[in-house]
This record gives C-alpha cells, structure tokens and sequence, in this order.
C-alpha cells in the first residue's frame, strides 16, 4: 500500500506508515485472541481443560487490539460522516469544513488521551489486576493511548493539508 | 431546564454538527462530553473520562464485534460467494429473473456467516454482477437485487447489530439470534417474490437462460462446502452448546483464514487488505460506541429517558401505534444516519417505553421482539435514499447504471420490506415462535 498525496512528505510518510504498522499490530493481535480461544476451546473439548483466564485475556486484549487500529481508520477517513447536506456547497468549503472537523476531533482525542494517560496511572498506582491470572491491567491501556496519539498526529496533518486547500489527500 | 429540552438541545446540537460535515461518532462524542459537563462539571466529568475509551473498549461481550467482521472479510476472499451464486443459479438460472432470485439465495447463504450488509453486498456485487449484465438483466433489476440482497448479511444471524442490540438491552444474544432466522427466511422470500412480480411487469429485464442438468446441480451444491461447513461450525456450534458467540466467532475466523489459506486464495497482498478492511470498520463501530456511551450518559443525567416515556404514556396511545411511530422515526433517520448509531442513540430511549407497554408478551420477548423490529427497520435506511450506503456500494461496482435506476430497482425490494415490518409488528409470534421451540 503506497502513500499518497498528504501521506507523502516528509511528515506524511512516516505517518502513515506508523498507521500501517499498528493496524497490523493490532490485527496480530486480534488473530492471536482469535487462535488462544480456538485453544481454549481445544483444551476443554480434549483435556477438559481450557486456558485458564481465555475471558479475561480476551477482554483486556480485544481493547489493545482495537486502540492500534484507530490511526489506520483515521488514515483512511474511514468514520462515517452524513455528506448529503453539503454536497451542493463548493469543494474549498467542503474541504475547510472536513479540516475544521478534523480539529475538533483531534482536541477530543487529545482530551480523552490525557485523562486515559490519568486512567493508566491510577491503574498503575492502584496495583489494579485481573482477576483471575493477576495480571496488571495497566500495560493492556498502553496501545489503546499510543493508537490515540498516532491519531491525533494524523487528524492534525489532515486538518493543515485540507485548512490550506493542498492537493489530493486520500491515501492509496 | 428540563430533561426534554436538554434531550432535545442536544439533539439538535448534534444534527448541527452532522450537518457541518463532522463524523457521527464524534458528534456524539463532542456534544456528550459538553453536556456532562454543563451538567455535572468538570471534576466528575475528569474522573469519568479517565476509564471511558478503555473499559468501553475492554469488553468480553463486544470481542464478538471484531471477531465476526474478521470473519466475514476472510469469507470474503474464500471464494464461498461465487460458490453459493453458481449453486443457486444452477437451480433457478432458467426461469424469468432467475439470477436474480440466485443472487438473494446467495445473498442470504452468505448472511448466514458473515454479520456485516456491506461486506455482503461488496463480494455478492463482484460475483453476481458481471454474469447478471452479461445475461442482458437491466441495471435497475440487477443492482437493486443486491443492494437489497445484501441488507440480508445483517437480518440473518450472525449480526453484527444484533450483538450490539443484545448488550444494549442485556438480551441474551442467542435468543436475539434465534429470534432473527425466521424474519430472516421472511425477507429472502419476500424478495424472491419481489422478482417474480418485477420480472412479470417487465419481462426484458431479467432474461431466462439455459437449464442445467441434475448432475451439475449436485455438485454445483457440493461446491458449496465450505459455506455449509463454516455455517454448522459456528452457528451450530453455538446451538449445540459447544461454544459461547464469541468462542464461535474465534472458531470462525480462524477456520475461515484457513480455509483461504489452504487453497491458497489468500495472498500476503490479500491478508493486507482483509486486515486493513476489519481495521476501518472495526474501528468506526468502537468510536460509534464510545460515542454513544457519552451521549447515553448526558441523555441519563438529564433523565430524558424516564420524562420522554412519561411524557408517551400521557398521551394514551396504543401500544402498537407507538411502536409503529417509533418505527417510522427510524425510517426517517435511516434516511442520514447509519443502522448501528441509530440503535445506539434510541434504544437507551425507546426500548424503556417499550417494555412499560402491554402487548401480551413477557418483558424478554418484548425486548427480543422489538429488537428485531428494530432491526428489521432500521436495515431498510441501507437501501432508502439519499443515504443508502448498500445502494452506493452497488452502484459503484456497476458504474454504467445510473444512481436513479438502482433506486428505481430498488423500489420493489423496499414494498416486500414493509410489508414484511407490517407483519412482524402484527404477528409478534413470527419473531418470537422459534424461540419458543429452541430455547
């Protein structure tokens, strides 16, 4: 997958691939969650033994693995937005609009970033664990925060490209 | 001010934001944040940001969500679609509109193991589409087929709503499943009938073509194996009692990938697309529900809940008829929003009513039945103008076919669904008889 237009300079390009990579952390991720169930369920069927702790991995992991795929469903614009209403507007309005909802959603991210930052740490502090294999929790809210700030560096770059009107911004 | 007004400040709040071209799920996020904020202020709204994304995201029951449009994106690339058309087609190719009566019957075999509309659609367009155009079907008949073919991915269990709808409603997910097959098998045949009457009043539209023998037919059905197989694997296995739905949806990815694998259908190129597909829109249905988790709480810290369904039981009107408008409030909105923010923005409002409401039935078989309902409703915004996402995805497969003739194609599709909304609102025994049976 080649970057593109406002994927293709020098902040870009590092964007986007960071974008990349942590999707395909993510779906690692979710594929391992995937293959320990079908384990577990091996285990129970065969040893009449599952995993133990499968839900709680599975709870806490599936968080993880869905954090890393925000940037690359940013990247690619993928949110659902209601166009209909603003079709007939020119396309520098459309695009000054689309940048400063970019912005909007970049400040929310940021303020959802800093208390989840707070959030960490008084899982951190508070000792908080699973239940079952006692397993901290605070690790697991780690790629849910790094997939909120790589988005945030996306949003910004996408709001700058489309508030100055420069040229193609679809990544590839 | 009041708890509706407040409702209702926010709303429109959110409508504006829509309106200015700002994604749904963030509407829902800017206008819940600032609305438990003007209401509780910044010290509890602090503390509640902190934990908000990661235990709205850290959820056993929501892993079936992922899991299953990983699924579907592998069965997506197993050649299963292509299979299921050429064995339906081998059975009905001969008559008046018969692929097209093929592509719903693959439509909905799909359904059965893939949760997501879109996904159906996309992959049903890609295989039925050619051969209905080179069999000379009109581009009205052939794209409306499978724009309506393809809402039959989410009717039919899995469904990726219905998951959603369970946790809303702290339904048993099983039974909503259960609950889904028979308004599900309603809606294959509602649209089959569709066909047969569309192809009578316009006999050029859908051409017969040549019949096959019945030893072709055989193993046309043999070649759709790996549907059957995945189908028994996942949702058997869950009837069966040998997995839970999010076992059985790990059980399905992992079969499926494999499947793919095995005969070597799923190039890296491939895995990069699957995932990067499963990423956009696992993605969108989080921040959709994180958004609506926000707006949940501001519209509870308002009470609107309780004032609105106060304010419905005043006015004295039967319970059928408010379900009706409730219905037809979800046909309007299908017009702008998506199936799964409109769950999640009125079932916290709707659904408490609902249950106030006498129809005769326990509280969990109405909760089960107007989920359907709901449902059922709601899915009708993916093939409705202006925003029909089914008939976009359609139409740009087709790029001959002007938008006006898929909306026009789809017309006879959208009669069958309200007739069949109809009846489910009557009928309450359609939705609720199989669940009976089962459970």
């Amino acid at each position: 997958m080649a970057a593109a237009g406002v994927f293709a300079g020098p902040v870009g390009r590092p964007l986007w691939l960071a974008a990349v990579a942590s999707a395909g952390a993510g779906g690692a991720v979710l594929l391992g969650l995937a293959l320990m169930t079908v384990l577990s369920v091996l285990g129970r069927a065969i040893l009449n033994q599952p995993l133990p702790g499968d839900f709680e991995i599975m709870e806490n992991g599936i968080a993880a693995g869905v954090g890393l795929l925000l940037p690359y469903a940013q990247a690619k614009r993928g949110h659902v937005i209601v166009d209909f209403m603003t079709n007939w507007a020119p396309a520098r309005w459309r695009r000054r609009l689309d940048g400063l909802a970019a912005l909007l959603f970049a400040g929310l991210f940021a303020l959802l970033l800093w208390r989840g930052v707070a959030g960490a740490l008084d899982a951190w502090r508070g000792d908080e664990q699973t239940v079952i294999l006692a397993w901290p929790i605070w690790p697991f809210f780690v790629p849910v925060l790094l997939g909120l700030a790589l988005s945030i560096l996306i949003l910004l770059l996408q709001a700058w490209n489309d508030l100055l009107q420069r040229p193609a911004q679809v990544a590839a | 001010m009041s708890g509706l007004e407040v409702g209702g400040l926010a709303f429109l709040a959110m409508l504006g934001l829509f309106a200015l071209r700002v994604p749904i799920a963030v509407a829902m996020i800017a206008v819940g944040i600032a609305g438990y904020w003007s209401i509780v202020g910044w010290t509890s709204l602090g503390a509640h940001l902190k934990g908000v994304v990661y235990y709205r995201f850290a959820s056993y029951d929501l892993s079936v969500v992922p899991l299953f449009i990983l699924m579907g994106s592998f069965a997506t690339k197993g050649g299963l679609s292509r299979a299921l058309f050429a064995a339906f087609n081998d059975f009905f190719g001969h008559r008046r509109g018969g692929l097209a009566v093929a592509a719903v019957g693959a439509c909905a075999g799909f359904g059965a193991i893939c949760g997501s509309s879109l996904a159906t659609a996309s992959t049903m367009a890609q295989v039925a589409l050619p051969e209905m155009r080179a069999r000379g079907y009109s581009g009205a008949l052939a794209t409306g087929t499978l724009a309506a073919g393809g809402s039959l991915g989410i009717l039919i269990p899995p469904s990726v709503v219905l998951v959603i709808y369970a946790i809303m409603a702290e339904q048993n997910l099983i039974k909503l499943f259960t609950a889904a097959f028979v308004p599900g098998a309603l809606a294959a045949l509602g649209y089959v009938i569709a066909i047969s009457v569309y192809v009578r009043l316009k006999p050029d539209s859908g051409p017969a073509g040549t019949r096959v023998g019945w030893a072709a037919r055989w193993r046309g059905l043999a070649g759709t194996w790996q549907a059957v197989l995945l189908f028994f694997l996942v949702i058997g296995g869950i009837y069966l009692g040998w997995f839970t739905a999010t076992e059985a949806a790990s059980v399905g990815v992992i079969a499926t990938a494999l499947l793919a694998l095995l005969q070597r259908r799923l190039a890296w190129r491939d895995l990069v697309e699957v995932m990067g597909d499963a990423a956009v829109s696992t993605s969108m249905i989080f921040l959709i529900l994180l958004g609506a988790d926000l707006f949940k709480s501001l519209l509870a810290f308002a009470h609107v809940p309780d004032e609105l369904s106060q304010a419905i039981l005043e006015l004295g009107l039967s319970p059928v008829l408010i379900v009706a408008l409730m219905l037809l409030i979800y046909l309007v909105l299908g017009c702008i929003m998506d199936s799964l923010s409109m769950i999640l923005l009125t079932v916290p409002i709707f659904l408490p009513v609902v249950l106030s409401l006498d129809f005769g039935l326990t509280t969990e078989q109405t909760a089960i039945w107007f989920g359907i309902l709901a449902l059922t409703t709601v899915e009708m915004g993916l093939i409705t103008p202006p925003v029909g996402l089914n008939a976009f995805i359609i139409n740009q497969a087709a790029r001959d076919v002007p938008l006006s003739e898929t909306f026009k194609g789809i017309v006879p599709f959208l009669a069958s669904d309200v007739t069949r909304v109809v009846l489910l609102v009557l009928f309450p025994g359609l939705t609720l008889w199989l669940v009976g049976v089962v459970h």
